[in-house]
C-alpha cells in the first residue's frame, strides 16, 4: 500500500538526479531545547524520511519509582512532563483512589480542575512561544512567557512551587487556596483574554505564519487514529476526541465542554486547535471559581502522610487528557507505600513517531515547524 | 615624499580612515541599539549590565569575540575559507565610499556609482558563498546554496528599483538622487513612482543583506547558522559586521532615493541648514595650513551629515522593527516571491516612470552648493 506522503514525495521529487544527503539533526540543535536526534534523510531539500533517535535523556524514571514511595514517585513522574507537572500528580493520586475506592469532595474536585486547566494554558503559551521561534519570529516567546509568568505565580501561591506542584494528593488537594485566590484568578483571565486577542492580531493573521503552515504536515485521521494519536493532535486532524469529555474524571462531566477541531490536519488547525482550547481553559477556569470556596479539602478517612500511605494490591491504569494528548498509568501496587510498577503512557511519545510520516515531502525548511506543531517533550518521551 | 602627500591625498587619507572608523563603531553600536530595541518589543530589558545603560557592551563583545578560539575545519578549503569574511567585509566597507552622506562629505564623486554599488553588493554576496563552500559541511553548505539563489533573484529587482530615480534624474551618480528633490524641475507626481520604488527597494534589500523575515542563509531554526556555522572568533565576526554594515548602506541608499538624502526640505520649508553655518571649517585657525582645510568638512558638512544620519536611523529602525515582527519566509515561497511579484512589480514602476517622464519631463538635478563645490575645488586644485 503506498501511503499518501510517498505519493507527495514521488511528486514533488526533482527530476534531475541528485545525490541523497543524510543530515544528522540535533542532539544539540538550537531548534531543539531537549536532547533529540533525527535523522533526515534528504533530497536537496526535500524530506524523504525521518529517523528519530530517543534517549538521549533517558532517566529511567520508571524503574526508579518502584524504589520510592508514593508520594516521591509523584514527584519523578511529574519531572517527565514539567510544563504541566500537576497531571503527573493527579494521575498517581487518581490511580490510588481507584485501587482504594477513595471518594474526593467536591471542593477538592474543583480544585483539582482549575490546576489542571491552568496548567494546560501555562503549557500551551510555552508551546506558542517555541514555535514562534520555529518559524523564525523572536518575538511570540518573550509575551508568552510573560503571561506565563503570571500564571506560575499563580500556582506558587496555591501550592508553594512554580512547577511541581505537588499538590494534588491522594483524597483530595494539599493546602487550601489562600485569601482571594480567586480575585487573582479572575484578574488573569480579564488580562490573559485581552493578551490572546493580540496574539491573534499580530501572529495567527499573519501572511507569512499563514503560508509557512497552511496545508503543511497533514495529518489524515486514519492514520492519526491508528497510530496513537491523541489530544491536539488528533483534533487537528478532525477527530473530536478529548478524555475531559469522553470520558470525565475531576469535574469535567457538570461542565459543558466543547471540542475544538480541525478540518485538514495541518500545522495551521493543530495551531488553531490549541488556541481555542486556551480560551476555552479560560472559561472552564471562571466556571471554577464559583466552587472552590467552600467545602472540604481532603477526605478525612485517607492518611494525611502520603509518604507513609500503602497502598493494597491491585492494577489500574488511568489517564488524563494532559496538555498534549493521553497521559495514562498503569500502576501495579504490592499493598506496601512503593508502587510494585509504574508505566507513563507518554503522548509525545506517539507523536514524535508521526514525525516521519508528517515531513515526508514536505521541505527541510518545515520539519521544526512541523515538530513544533506536535509539541512534543523529550522528558515524556525519554522518561 | 611631500609630492605623494598633497593635500588631495591626505584629505582622501584621513575622510577614509574616518570612515572606516565610524563604520566600525556603527557596527558596534548598531548590535547594541538593535538588542535594546528589540527587547523593547520584547517586554524585557536587553544588554543594560556593562557600563552605564550597557553602553559599553559592543567594547565588552568585541573583546570577548576577539578572545575566542578559532578553529578552522580539517576539510575546508583554507584559502576560500579565509577569503570569504575579508570578501564580505571589504565589499561592505567600499559601497561606503560611493555613498555621500552630507554635502561635501563623501570619499568619492564617481559618474557611475550606481553600477559600482550594484557590483559591490553582489561582491558581497561571494563572500557568503564562499564560506559556506569552502567550509565542507553540510549545514554551511545548505545555507550557501540558498544564499546563492536568494541574492541572485533579489539583486534583480533591487537594480530595476534603482533604475526608477535613474530615469527621472537621467544620472547614475547616486548624489543626484537626493539633489533631485532640490532641482528647479522637480515634480511632486514623481512620488507615484519614487515611493513604490523606494519600498521594493527596501524590500529586496532585506533580503540582499539576509534579514528577517528574509534570513534563510542563516536561519538558526534548521540550519544553524547557515553559512558561518564553522566559523568562530574574529572570522565569524566578519560575518555580521558586512551585514549590518551592508544594511547601513542599503538603508543610506533609500535614504537618497526617497528621503531627499541629506537636505531636509519639506516643500514649504526648507530646514537643510538647521544646524546653521558655524561648522563653516578651520580655514588656517588651526595653523595646519592647508593639510587643515584639506581635512576639514567644508561648507554645510555637519549640519547635513546630521540630517542624514536621523533620516538613516529611521530606516534602520524600521529593519529592526520588521525583525521583532514577522516569522521567516520559507525558501520555496521567498523564490516565488521575488519573481513572480517583487519583479514584475518592479517592471511595472519603471513602465510607469517612462511614462511620468515623457510627460513631465526629466529632472534636471542641481549640482551641490556651487560656492562650498567652488571653493572645494580652488582649494584642493590650487594645492595640488
Amino acid at each position: 500500500m503506498t501511503r499518501s506522503s510517498d505519493r507527495r514525495v514521488e511528486i514533488r521529487r526533482d527530476p534531475l538526479l541528485t545525490e541523497k544527503l543524510v543530515y544528522s539533526v540535533g542532539p544539540q540543535h538550537p531548534s531543539l531545547p531537549s536532547p533529540l536526534e533525527l535523522r533526515v534523510q534528504a533530497d536537496g531539500e526535500l524530506i524523504e524520511r525521518i529517523t528519530p533517535e530517543v534517549g538521549f535523556m533517558h532517566r529511567g524514571v520508571e524503574q526508579l519509582v518502584t524504589q520510592r514511595n508514593y508520594a516521591q514517585a509523584a514527584g519523578l513522574l511529574s519531572r517527565c512532563e514539567w510544563l504541566a507537572g500537576s497531571n503527573a500528580d493527579w494521575l498517581v493520586a487518581d490511580a490510588i483512589e481507584r485501587i482504594e475506592g477513595i471518594t474526593i469532595p467536591a471542593r477538592a474536585q474543583w480544585l483539582r480542575t482549575l490546576v489542571l486547566e491552568l496548567s494546560r494554558i501555562g503549557n500551551h503559551l510555552f508551546w506558542f512561544g517555541n514555535l514562534g521561534l520555529e518559524a523564525g519570529a523572536y518575538t511570540p516567546i518573550f509575551i508568552s512567557l510573560r503571561e506565563r509568568e503570571m500564571l506560575l505565580d499563580l500556582l506558587e501561591m496555591l501550592s508553594g512551587h512554580r512547577h511541581h506542584h505537588g499538590w494534588i494528593v491522594p483524597g483530595g488537594v494539599r493546602t487550601a487556596p489562600p485569601e482571594d485566590f480567586s480575585g487573582h484568578v479572575r484578574a488573569f483571565c480579564l488580562w490573559f483574554q485581552g493578551r490572546l486577542d493580540e496574539y491573534e492580531d499580530f501572529f495567527s493573521d499573519n501572511a507569512i505564519w499563514i503560508n509557512r503552515s497552511e496545508l503543511i504536515g497533514t495529518l489524515e485521521p486514519e492514520f492519526a487514529f491508528e497510530h496513537g494519536a491523541t489530544g491536539p493532535v488528533l483534533r487537528g486532524s478532525g477527530i473530536a476526541h478529548d478524555l475531559r469529555r469522553d470520558q470525565p474524571y475531576a469535574m469535567y462531566g457538570e461542565l459543558d465542554l466543547h471540542v475544538p477541531t480541525g478540518e485538514y490536519g495541518d500545522v495551521l488547525d493543530r495551531y488553531r486547535v490549541r488556541f481555542v482550547e486556551m480560551r476555552e481553559s479560560l472559561r472552564i477556569i471562571e466556571h471554577c471559581l464559583a466552587y472552590i470556596d467552600n467545602g472540604e479539602l481532603r477526605n478525612a478517612e485517607v492518611n494525611p502522610d502520603f509518604a507513609q500511605m500503602a497502598v493494597s494490591r491491585g492494577e489500574v491504569y488511568t489517564a488524563v487528557e494532559s496538555p498534549r494528548g493521553e497521559l495514562g498509568l498503569t500502576l501495579v501496587s504490592d499493598g506496601t507505600n512503593r508502587p510494585n510498577r509504574m508505566h507513563l503512557r507518554a503522548p509525545s511519545l506517539y507523536h514524535l513517531f508521526l514525525l516521519d510520516e508528517l515531513c515526508r515531502g514536505y521541505l527541510l525548511a518545515d520539519l521544526f515547524v512541523i515538530y513544533g506543531s506536535l509539541d512534543i517533550m523529550i522528558g515524556e518521551v525519554d522518561k | 615624499m611631500a609630492e605623494i602627500f598633497t593635500p588631495q591625498v591626505v584629505n582622501l587619507i584621513v575622510r577614509g580612515g574616518l570612515m572606516i572608523f565610524v563604520l566600525l563603531t556603527t557596527f558596534a553600536y548598531l548590535t547594541y541599539t538593535e538588542r535594546r530595541i528589540l527587547s523593547f518589543f520584547q517586554w524585557r530589558l536587553g544588554p543594560n549590565r556593562v557600563g552605564p545603560q550597557g553602553l559599553l557592551q559592543p567594547l565588552a563583545d568585541g573583546v570577548k569575540t576577539a578572545l575566542k578560539q578559532e578553529m578552522v575545519p580539517r576539510k575546508a578549503d583554507k584559502v576560500l575559507y579565509f577569503l570569504a569574511p575579508t570578501l564580505t567585509l571589504s565589499a561592505s566597507f567600499t559601497t561606503f565610499a560611493l555613498i555621500p552622506v552630507g554635502e561635501q562629505v563623501a570619499l568619492s564623486s564617481v559618474p557611475v556609482a550606481i553600477l559600482f554599488f550594484l557590483g559591490l553588493s553582489s561582491m558581497a554576496a561571494y563572500g557568503l558563498i564562499l564560506a559556506g563552500w569552502s567550509s565542507q559541511s553540510k549545514y554551511p553548505f545548505l545555507g550557501s546554496l540558498r544564499t546563492c539563489a536568494q541574492v541572485i533573484s533579489y539583486e534583480l529587482a533591487l537594480g530595476l528599483c534603482l533604475l526608477v530615480p535613474i530615469m527621472i534624474t537621467g544620472s547614475l551618480n547616486i548624489n543626484d538622487f537626493g539633489m533631485m528633490y532640490r532641482s528647479e524641475n522637480w515634480n511632486w507626481a514623481y512620488l507615484v513612482v519614487l515611493a513604490p520604488a523606494a519600498i521594493l527597494f527596501l524590500i529586496s534589500s532585506l533580503a540582499e543583506t539576509g534579514r528577517t523575515p528574509f534570513d534563510l542563509p542563516e536561519c538558526e531554526a534548521e540550519i544553524v547558522a547557515g553559512y558561518h556555522t564553522e566559523y568562530s572568533s574574529m572570522k565569524y565576526a566578519m560575518f555580521p559586521m558586512g551585514e549590518y554594515i551592508a544594511m547601513v548602506a542599503m538603508s543610506a541608499m533609500v535614504v537618497h532615493m526617497l528621503l531627499g538624502g541629506y537636505h531636509m526640505n519639506l516643500g514649504f520649508v526648507d530646514l537643510t541648514y538647521w544646524a546653521g553655518t558655524w561648522t563653516a571649517g578651520p580655514p588656517e585657525a588651526w595653523g595646519w595650513g592647508a593639510y587643515g582645510d584639506a581635512i576639514s568638512l567644508t561648507g554645510k558638512g555637519f549640519s547635513t551629515t546630521m540630517t542624514f544620519i536621523v533620516k538613516l536611523f529611521l530606516l534602520i529602525f524600521t529593519f529592526m522593527w520588521i525583525r521583532a515582527t514577522f516569522p521567516r519566509l520559507r525558501y520555496d515561497q521567498l523564490m516565488r516571491f521575488g519573481w513572480k511579484w517583487l519583479l514584475p512589480a518592479t517592471l511595472v514602476l519603471i513602465f510607469a516612470t517612462a511614462i511620468l517622464t515623457a510627460i513631465i519631463g526629466p529632472v534636471q538635478a542641481p549640482a551641490v552648493d556651487s560656492a562650498a563645490q567652488a571653493a572645494m575645488e580652488v582649494t584642493l586644485n590650487a594645492r595640488h
